[in-house]
């Protein structure tokens, strides 16, 4: 392979075709120029793969005001459902980990964790229900590109999220069952095997989910919304976002009472340490969770843009 | 670009002032204008800044391509180029002034 032919190759992998179409034979050129005879130095590498990679986010509509508003506001929006992801990754986790937390605190001292979770809980369904909106409002283009596309097509592409699915619900029926076969204490540390099986199934879930929304987020950048679609869907991401912020302060001020009211609830809980309220597990979930909210406050940023549109 | 974003272009080594500076004394392709801008800026643009940068100011209508010379194509500036350079270099002028006069003064003080 000539040394023209493998910067070609860097290109493609690295450039959006738009941009190599306008660009692409003057850069290969411009590398012929500087860089004649020899590989390509660190530095020009690196610089490339940092210069394609912002290219191929702006000809995404991620960055810039490159992309048309709609195509900005329908990235935005697919931003928050991938925060939407993350949150239901940290919450599951959370859910479990805050199991039976009314038992380890005093009766005075449960209005204020109570209230929080009662809210988080709520948040957590108008989330959903605002999701199952966002994806009824699709389903319309849904079934025009399906039909434009040709069914086989569409399956083709949509294959990865009905295997995830599958394999979602084969193992959590698995481990249910198993669940149901074992006692309480079994069930919460006793036995290492149903940890690691437990960890493994958490992992399984997170994969699934995850496969689950890059097969959305594919089929979501092939359908054809009108205006008045997406500036529902931008105000059904707005939404979401708020529901995720909702989330986050509960989750917080859950944390925060809990550790005034019943700090006792941490040293015993998992990944527990004596005489912590801080532990490892609630702080890898703020993290999540966090970052969670940086997407989906960043995904609202992106699908304002709407408002340019006539 | 609009005129909010080319305020942005202030500092004197960013590559958009830099490909424009050089732009001005005649249109250049991508490695005569990196040749040109070590010559008189001593700052070499890695090869992603260059064209970065080229991408912007063209999608700006800050800079144009020309008809191909040997199989390179040349860039140009266009008039909204030119009156961007303008305006950058007299803000340039104007500061590079204020700290002159300052330093002046500081110089003049006795210790």
């Amino acid at each position: 392979m000539s040394s023209r032919e493998r910067r070609q190759r860097l290109l493609r992998r690295w450039y959006p075709a738009s941009w190599r179409e306008r660009y692409g034979d003057d850069l290969l050129d411009y590398l012929d120029d500087a860089y004649p005879t020899s590989r390509l130095p660190l530095r020009a590498l690196v610089s490339l793969v940092r210069s394609g990679t912002w290219e191929r986010c702006r000809a995404n509509g991620l960055v810039g005001e490159a992309t048309k508003p709609e195509q900005r506001v329908r990235v935005g929006a697919l931003g928050v459902l991938g925060a939407w992801t993350i949150i239901v990754v940290a919450g599951s986790f959370f859910a479990k980990y805050s199991e039976h937390w009314d038992a380890s605190t005093p009766a005075a001292r449960r209005a204020i964790p109570s209230m929080a979770m009662s809210t988080l809980q709520v948040s957590a369904f108008a989330g959903v229900i605002l999701c199952a909106a966002a994806g009824l409002l699709s389903s319309r283009s849904l079934w025009r590109w399906s039909r434009s596309t040709g069914v086989r097509h569409a399956m083709r592409l949509v294959r990865p999220a009905l295997v995830a699915l599958v394999v979602a619900t084969t193992t959590s029926a698995v481990v249910i069952d198993v669940a149901h076969h074992l006692s309480a204490t079994q069930r919460n540390g006793a036995l290492t095997w149903y940890q690691v099986v437990g960890v493994a199934w958490s992992l399984t879930l997170a994969l699934c989910l995850a496969v689950a929304y890059v097969t959305v987020a594919r089929v979501a950048m092939r359908l054809e919304y009108s205006h008045r679609e997406l500036a529902v869907l931008s105000r059904l991401a707005r939404g979401v976002a708020a529901s995720i912020g909702v989330i986050v302060a509960s989750f917080l001020v859950w944390w925060i009472a809990m550790a005034r009211s019943a700090p006792s609830f941490f040293s015993t809980a998992v990944g527990g340490v004596a005489n912590t309220s801080v532990p490892l597990p609630m702080i890898v979930t703020a993290v999540v969770m966090l970052v969670g909210l940086l997407v989906a406050l960043w995904g609202v940023y992106r699908s304002r843009s709407l408002g340019a549109v006539s | 670009m609009g005129a909010q974003k080319d305020s942005r272009m202030r500092r004197q080594n960013d590559p958009a002032v830099l490909i424009l500076t050089s732009l001005a004394g005649g249109p250049k392709h991508g490695y005569a204008l990196a040749q040109d801008i070590a010559s008189f800026a001593s700052v070499t643009l890695s090869p992603g800044t260059l064209y970065g940068a080229i991408t912007r100011l063209e999608e700006g209508g800050l800079i144009a391509p020309q008809p191909e010379v040997d199989r390179r194509r040349p860039y140009r500036l266009t008039p909204k180029g030119t009156a961007a350079l303008a305006d950058i270099v007299s803000e340039m002028a104007r500061l590079a002034d204020i700290g002159s006069r300052r330093l002046g003064s500081v110089n003049v003080r006795p210790a």
